[in-house]
């Protein structure tokens, strides 16, 4: 018995090291430094080609879409540069250089389009929070509640009840809903939000999964849309409130 | 659920099953097709179709006509699951012959289609002619119920320099309905100004009412150029005599009829720019304007990206005002970043601003100037050229974190960069695993542990402090040995000052104290004998029992010996009775 447990002990290590394989044999820097080279060099698509595997390597950084997403603008592919400037932004909320280039990547692709479908207590929820990753949330959050628990402590602990420890424990509270709130907005936003890009050219909206069903309209490389069920094939989506589509999987790309 | 879902779809495929999806439809307009020559005539193309993207329209070659472009909007709506979206372009034409001319079919291609309108004819004659079913004279209304003025503020101006037309339309009767025909400007670009107003004046004695409107005229030529009448149709509500003939007068309906007024014509003298001293580096732009320029920020380093901006602002043709010349500053690379034009026409007067934007990127560290930005522009009340310039900027580039990294990137000066699209980061970040978050981390989440630790751990200490409360021996036996350490510590430092006697008297008190604590008795004179009993009492070693002895006996004898008998030592003694107090401790805690 002992025997069969350290065998699939085994087993299951090196299933797990088979899949990191590519992520260990792959040094990130090195990669990311010769594909900047060879931006500088004009050479976009080889430069692209690099960032790519280092992404599909299983690591990401805010700077690595980043550049990626210029790259996919200098060859020609505005929804791809669209949804790699959307990656770099959920990392990076902050960074004004992403933001300069979505807003003029978005500027490129989406004359006139409608803004994708998002649910408004999620908008209010996420205003404090425009600028911190989900991560930045957590951390926040996670010293408020320290800082909650300091303040606890000393009351538990004095013999006085002073009123603006009183005070302070209210504004730890807050501060703990707020960014509590704002971490558990993001983390549905990136595990259920599904925001999807077109990336090809046009991309037309039948009215079901098939090229049976008729064309509802048509969507240019950029255009935002929501995710309602993803196939192999064929993906729901939705096109704005109770508005729904059905555009081949190959030509969107969730964020 | 289900039901919903078949009825979206129903809905999406009856609004998909009564057009051809992706179909592209154009039309085009014209707001007249008689017009004089060189008068303004409207074009607007509409181009829609279900989808996003419009294609934009191409026009052909027009000879007969100068051709303006003059704003397009883009409409996108989702209604009943129907995506229909449409794009507006708008261009003033204005004939430059007379005869009968034709706006040519105006096309747009779409996945290799190609869709055209139909052409239009325009009538176009010699002079302003007015539009059909134009009023030709006031009818039925005596000339002083009704009047139309147009007045300039200026007789006299220069090629792009604004002349208000001003139209006062002045009235006695009651008016129902009323439209105005804009008098021909031929020779004039014309802005409308926004802002109605209405008020009473009297003229001749009589009260008006009076309502006004103006707009900005920018003469594109030099000569003497003429405003021609404007035309004020209106429907007036007819006064009835209550003592007339008609005794059923009374009784009927309101009686409405036409009328319209008529405004003098108007001369405009139009000087030309001129062309002595004209600067090579004009702008085109005409009236009072400032230039300025700033940096987002004056230090920064190497490889990092500054946002350079320029704004021209002033009153005039602020339109007009082309490309400005960004200067080049050796050791950057540069880009366009784009620019926005704000315009306003607040007071009747055509002004606003126009912003270029820059990106600068440092390659090696330094302190570097942006030099300063010129525009050059005519002023019409100085009647003279002006140059404008901003002041220059300085900047101070430090070296960048990770240079070395981004020594090929430095040194490709020639490089192409992204225009418009900033720089890619060439510093090397800090890759984590993909979904690698912080709320995964094991570290992070035991971490999580500390908060509720410290409550806990307060729970504990009050509920300690609690229960000691209400068990003082326990409490004093508890405090006993830190406080009998304290009083030797202080005996120590007694001894370190020549104080021997308190010092052995502080170290007694300290072990009798100590003694009385754990025991919970009083220490005020214990005796040898019942300090012995008590700590055998506790299971205190009889050698220990013997030692703490010795020491109160030590204590005793140096404290009341005579002056200078036996008072060698109290640090030693301090020190072996803290050992003391450990070992006893120790023992305590063993049983």
């Amino acid at each position: 018995m002992k025997i069969a447990v350290k065998v699939a002990l085994l087993c299951a290590a090196a299933g797990l090291l088979a899949g990191w394989e590519n992520a260990w044999a792959l040094v990130p820097e090195e990669v990311f430094s010769k594909a900047n080279s060879l931006y500088a060099q004009e050479r976009y698509d080889e430069a692209l080609g690099l960032y790519v595997e280092i992404i599909e390597a299983g690591w990401e950084a805010p700077e690595l879409f980043y550049n990626a997403a210029n790259c996919y603008l200098r060859t020609g592919r505005p929804g791809y540069a669209l949804v790699m400037c959307k990656r770099a932004k959920r990392l990076a909320p902050g960074d004004s250089d992403i933001d300069a280039n979505l807003e003029f990547i978005k500027s490129q692709v989406q004359e006139g389009a409608p803004p994708p479908e998002s649910s408004r207590l999620l908008e209010v929820l996420l205003a404090p929070h425009r600028r911190l990753s989900i991560d930045g949330a957590l951390a926040c959050a996670s010293a408020s509640a320290f800082a909650l628990a300091v303040l606890a402590s000393v009351r538990i602990a004095s013999r006085r009840r002073k009123k603006s420890l009183a005070y302070l424990m209210v504004i730890a509270v807050f501060a703990l809903v707020a960014f509590l709130g704002g971490f558990t907005a993001k983390l549905w936003e990136e595990q259920h939000g599904n925001e999807a890009i077109i990336v090809v050219p046009v991309a037309e909206v039948r009215s079901g999964p098939g090229e049976d069903f008729v064309v509802q309209t048509s969507l240019g490389e950029g255009a935002e849309v929501r995710v309602r069920r993803l196939g192999e094939q064929w993906t729901e989506v939705s096109l704005g409130p109770d508005i729904a589509g059905w555009i081949r999987s190959s030509e969107l790309e969730v964020i | 659920m289900v039901g919903r879902v078949l009825a979206i779809a129903a809905v999406l495929t009856l609004a998909a099953g009564g057009s051809k999806a992706a179909e592209v439809e154009i039309s085009a307009s014209v707001n007249r097709t008689t017009a004089g020559v060189g008068e303004e005539i409207l074009l607007t193309v509409t181009i829609s179709g279900g989808f996003q993207n419009l294609p934009t329209p191409e026009l052909r070659e027009m000879p007969d006509f100068s051709v303006y472009p003059s704003g397009s909007s883009t409409n996108f709506s989702l209604v009943n699951g129907h995506v229909t979206s449409s794009k507006t372009s708008r261009f003033v034409l204005v004939p430059k012959t007379e005869g009968k001319l034709t706006i040519p079919e105006i096309e747009v291609k779409y996945k290799g289609d190609a869709y055209v309108t139909k052409p239009i004819e325009i009538t176009v004659t010699a002079a302003a002619s007015p539009q059909k079913g134009a009023p030709q004279a006031p009818g039925g209304v005596s000339g002083g119920e009704l009047l139309l003025k147009a007045s300039v503020d200026k007789t006299k101006a220069y090629v792009s320099e604004q002349v208000t037309l001003t139209l006062r339309f002045y009235r006695r009767v009651m008016i129902v309905s009323s439209r105005l025909v804009p008098p021909p400007t031929t020779g004039f670009w014309v802005e409308e100004l926004p802002g109605e107003r209405n008020f009473y004046e009297v003229v001749d004695g009589l009260q008006y009412q009076v309502t006004e409107i103006a707009r900005a005229l920018f003469p594109t030529t030099g000569g003497v150029l003429e405003i021609g009448p404007a035309v004020w149709e209106c429907g007036v509500r007819e006064r009835r005599d209550p003592f007339g003939s008609d005794p059923f007068d009374l009784l009927r309906m309101a009686r409405t009829r036409n009328a319209s007024v008529r405004s003098e014509k108007l001369a405009v003298e139009v000087t030309p720019l001129p062309e002595a001293g004209k600067p090579r580096d004009f702008s085109g732009a005409v009236g009072r304007f400032a230039i300025s320029a700033s940096a987002d920020k004056t230090a920064l380093k190497a490889e990092e990206p500054l946002t350079f901006t320029v704004k021209v602002s002033g009153r005039g043709n602020i339109g007009a005002v082309g490309d400005i010349d960004m200067p080049e500053v050796s050791g950057f690379r540069s880009y366009d970043s784009g620019g926005s034009t704000d315009l306003s026409k607040d007071n009747r007067v055509v002004q606003g601003s126009k912003s270029f934007s820059r990106v600068y990127i440092p390659s090696v560290p330094g302190d570097y100037t942006i030099p300063p930005v010129k525009l050059v522009y005519f002023d019409p009340s100085e009647a003279r050229y002006v140059t404008a310039s901003s002041k220059e900027i300085h900047l101070s580039v430090s070296a960048g974190e990770g240079a070395a990294g981004n020594g090929s990137v430095a040194a490709a000066q020639g490089e192409m960069f992204a225009k418009d699209i900033r720089y890619i980061k060439t510093q090397t970040p800090s890759f984590t695993f993909a979904g690698d978050r912080l709320y995964r981390r094991v570290d992070f989440l035991m971490l999580q542990l500390l908060a509720p630790a410290l409550i806990i751990g307060a729970y504990i200490f009050r509920a300690a402090r609690e229960k000691a409360a209400g068990d003082p021996a326990r409490a004093r036996a508890r405090a006993a040995r830190v406080e009998a350490k304290r009083k030797l510590k202080e005996a120590g430092a007694m001894a370190g000052e020549g104080e021997g006697e308190n010092a052995w008297k502080s170290i007694g008190a300290a072990l009798r104290g100590y003694i009385g604590d754990i025991t919970n008795t009083s220490p005020q004179g214990l005796t040898m004998e019942q300090a012995a009993s008590s700590l055998r009492g506790l299971g205190v070693s009889d050698e220990l029992i013997e030692e703490a002895l010795a020491i109160l006996e030590r204590c005793d004898a140096a404290a009341f010996a005579p002056r200078g008998a036996g008072l060698q030592g109290p640090e030693e003694a301090a020190r072996s009775t803290a050992a003391a107090l450990d070992s006893i401790e120790g023992e305590r805690a063993n049983k």
